[in-house]
């Protein structure tokens, strides 16, 4: 088989594997967050995670227990957050009670990066789903305009000092 | 008074050396000023300025 058929075979089975609904045979989790993650920016309001757990025959799953665990988005290659202590480390691991197939919490994420949330729904028969999710939260925009301002005053005054001891004479 | 300024001129630094040496502390004291207000952990400054380096979204605080 051509290397490039290989690579797009590859390619396809790892981006499927990325889609897919749960990694698990019995049955599904999906998850919804109030407000849309695409809204929520770090230390700005408390955002509502909803859990929604489908056994294998697609019903809601009455009664059981949601093992979660998040884990702060690792650390950049170049620039670090406002808050670097705690990138690349767990923040939260609790139990949930899934009633008719939900299980939900409040929490505020603290710094910009996508977040991973492990979550390990067991029922009450013992038959256990397990899904990983990648919740990307945004940077605070204003926060980046700051830091263009805070760059642009520097830059200025670079170029202020270099006119003042040049004397303007090397055309500067 | 010729003399005076006769002297001075001849003991003054050639230009490249003069903007070397001006340009060089310029950028030391930037740098220190710059540590001072972004990354220093002495308490009174750091909470003075603890909500400024949060602003600046890359400035690590905590």
């Amino acid at each position: 088989m051509p290397l490039i058929v290989r690579l797009a075979l590859f390619l396809c089975l790892f981006f499927s594997a990325r889609a897919a609904p749960a990694q698990g045979a019995g049955g599904e989790i999906g998850m919804q967050t109030f407000p849309l993650l695409k809204q929520v920016r770090p230390l700005a309001e408390p955002v509502r995670t909803v859990l929604i757990i489908l056994d294998s025959n697609g019903r809601a799953l009455k009664k059981g227990t949601a093992h979660i665990r998040l884990v702060a988005p690792a650390p950049g290659r170049f620039f670090s957050t406002d808050f670097p202590v705690i990138e690349g480390t767990p923040l939260l691991e609790m139990d949930l009670p899934i009633l008719q197939g939900r299980a939900a919490w409040e929490y505020l994420f603290p710094i910009r990066g996508v977040y991973r949330l492990e979550v390990r729904a067991v029922a009450e028969e013992g038959t256990g789903i397990e899904r990983v999710f990648d919740l990307e939260i945004r940077e605070n925009r204003m926060r980046l305009f700051y830091l263009a301002i805070f760059a642009l005053a520097l830059f200025v005054f670079g170029i202020m000092a270099g006119r003042l001891f040049t004397g303007g004479k090397r055309g500067l | 008074m010729e003399k005076v300024v006769a002297t001075w001129k001849s003991l003054a630094l050639p230009d490249s050396l003069s903007f070397l040496i001006k340009s060089g502390m310029l950028l030391l004291l930037s740098g220190f000023i710059l540590y001072y207000l972004l990354g220093a952990t002495y308490p009174p400054l750091h909470d003075t300025l603890h909500d400024f380096r949060h602003s600046l979204a890359i400035v690590p605080c905590h």
